[in-house]
């Protein structure tokens, strides 16, 4: 009876550790997609790898930054799936000038153009940015990440999550303020179309 | 012309950082090159206003509630296999049941040997004998609901002492619940529901409307008496319409109730 004995401590640890987490993850997993039941799936698939890396986490205290790892797994294999279905062109590099480049044209009150936007509007216009550009402003200005839990999470170096932060935001900006003029979020470049279901 | 070049490589470069600026996680020689750039540029200096009212606004979104199923799934055990919603097979749907039953119950770590002599003598007292049957019945939801009944009867997977905080969509004067957990009936997602009525035991489906009303002869019957009932080697089906959904009640004939003492 041992072994039980212990598969069910094990259980109870890992719902213990990661039960608090359950919401959060599941909305960012909704601000991510169109469609609740895509981010339900993704948040099951993400608790599921979890429970079967559960011993990995080294550090309990930092479980939010570990399940949003694999959370960011789960979703980048299913997108990768469904763009292989779909047969789109992979995406752009985020990296390109033309998004370095840009300043905003927005002259008028900025605060005011943010207060009178829903929260619901603002969490499409995030969806219509590049993925690498809103992931970033996902865990940092919604989710309150610090720079070096961002590194963590999405591989990539401490001053990579500082530049698309910046270019994020402006890039947001200046989409904001287009909708305000158009009415419409523009979709920043056609070829990501269709993957934010 | 060389310093206008040099000027605008720094400006793009200094962009970069007005992120960890606005933030505060620069260096102190960084917010220092930043601060200088910042005294003698309008669009940087604007930039950074622009992030600090959209991080302050952001930061501020209301969140969503966790889905009450989701939250049912995600407390079942976590070894369940959590099929992706839409592309559930039947084989998958037979898996999720019988790990419902395991992780609800938590039959392997608390049930010892006694315990599994007693949930064979609660068996056979609680349930008739059953023999399996091909099912030909010609509503497939009325026949998977007997197949589902006569498979997890026969596994014995009840414990007496188990206390569910859930209702089931129908009650009656003795009946109490026993246990719920999500299956697929007819291809759509279910919730079904053993419940002691005396000393047997029935289950309840809570099917979707297009699934109840897919047959067309209880259709004709629910329209016509209200309910569609089946009888099937001692088992009996009845089907009713409830609010945007349908019920299947299947058990031992003699211990599903009158339909005028069930409330809905």
């Amino acid at each position: 009876m041992n072994f039980f004995r212990r598969k069910k401590q094990r259980q109870q640890n890992f719902q213990q550790v990661t039960a608090p987490w359950r919401e959060r993850l599941y909305n960012v997993a909704l601000r991510q997609t169109r469609t609740s039941t895509r981010a339900e799936d993704w948040v099951q698939e993400t608790f599921m790898r979890a429970w079967q890396d559960f011993d990995d986490l080294a550090d309990p205290q930092a479980v939010y930054a570990w399940l949003l790892k694999i959370l960011d797994h789960v979703i980048a294999d299913d997108i990768r799936k469904e763009a292989r279905r779909q047969q789109i062109a992979p995406l752009i590099s985020t990296e390109e000038i033309f998004l370095q480049e840009q300043h905003s044209s927005y002259q008028g009150p900025f605060e005011q153009l943010l207060q009178q936007q829903t929260d619901q509007q603002l969490i499409k216009a995030i969806q219509s940015l590049p993925e690498d550009f809103g992931k970033v402003i996902l865990l940092r200005d919604i989710e309150g990440l610090s720079y070096q839990e961002l590194s963590r999470i999405l591989d990539v170096p401490e001053g990579t999550i500082m530049s698309r932060l910046s270019r994020g935001r402006r890039l947001l900006s200046n989409i904001l303020n287009r909708s305000d003029r158009q009415g419409s979020f523009p979709q920043t470049d056609k070829r990501t179309k269709g993957i934010y279901k | 012309m060389r310093d206008n070049s040099n000027l605008k490589v720094l400006h793009l470069e200094i962009q970069d950082l007005l992120a960890g600026y606005v933030d505060d996680s620069l260096s102190e020689t960084e917010k220092y090159i930043v601060e200088v750039h910042l005294a003698g540029c309008q669009a940087c200096r604007m930039d950074v206003e622009r992030q600090q009212q959209l991080s302050r606004r952001l930061n501020h979104l209301t969140h969503a509630r966790l889905p009450a199923h989701l939250q049912q799934k995600l407390d079942r055990s976590p070894e369940q296999p959590t099929p992706m919603s839409g592309k559930r097979t039947r084989q998958d749907s037979w898996r999720a049941l019988l790990n419902g039953f395991k992780s609800r119950f938590q039959i392997m770590p608390i049930i010892t040997l006694s315990g599994w002599v007693v949930a064979m003598v609660l068996m056979l007292v609680l349930l008739p004998p059953l023999k399996p049957s091909d099912h030909q019945h010609t509503v497939p939801m009325v026949a998977q609901v007997l197949a589902e009944y006569q498979s997890a009867g026969t596994s014995g997977q009840f414990n007496r002492h188990s206390k569910v905080e859930v209702n089931a969509p129908a009650s009656w004067p003795d009946a109490r619940v026993l246990a719920s957990w999500e299956t697929s009936i007819g291809g759509a997602p279910a919730t079904a529901y053993a419940v002691r009525s005396g000393n047997q035991i029935v289950f309840q489906y809570a099917v979707t409307e297009k699934v109840f009303f897919r047959n067309p002869v209880v259709r004709m019957k629910v329209a016509k008496e209200g309910r569609y009932q089946a009888k099937e080697e001692g088992l009996m089906v009845v089907a009713l319409p409830v609010k945007k959904a349908g019920l299947l009640i299947v058990g031992p004939e003699k211990a599903i109730p009158e339909i005028r003492s069930i409330s809905l």
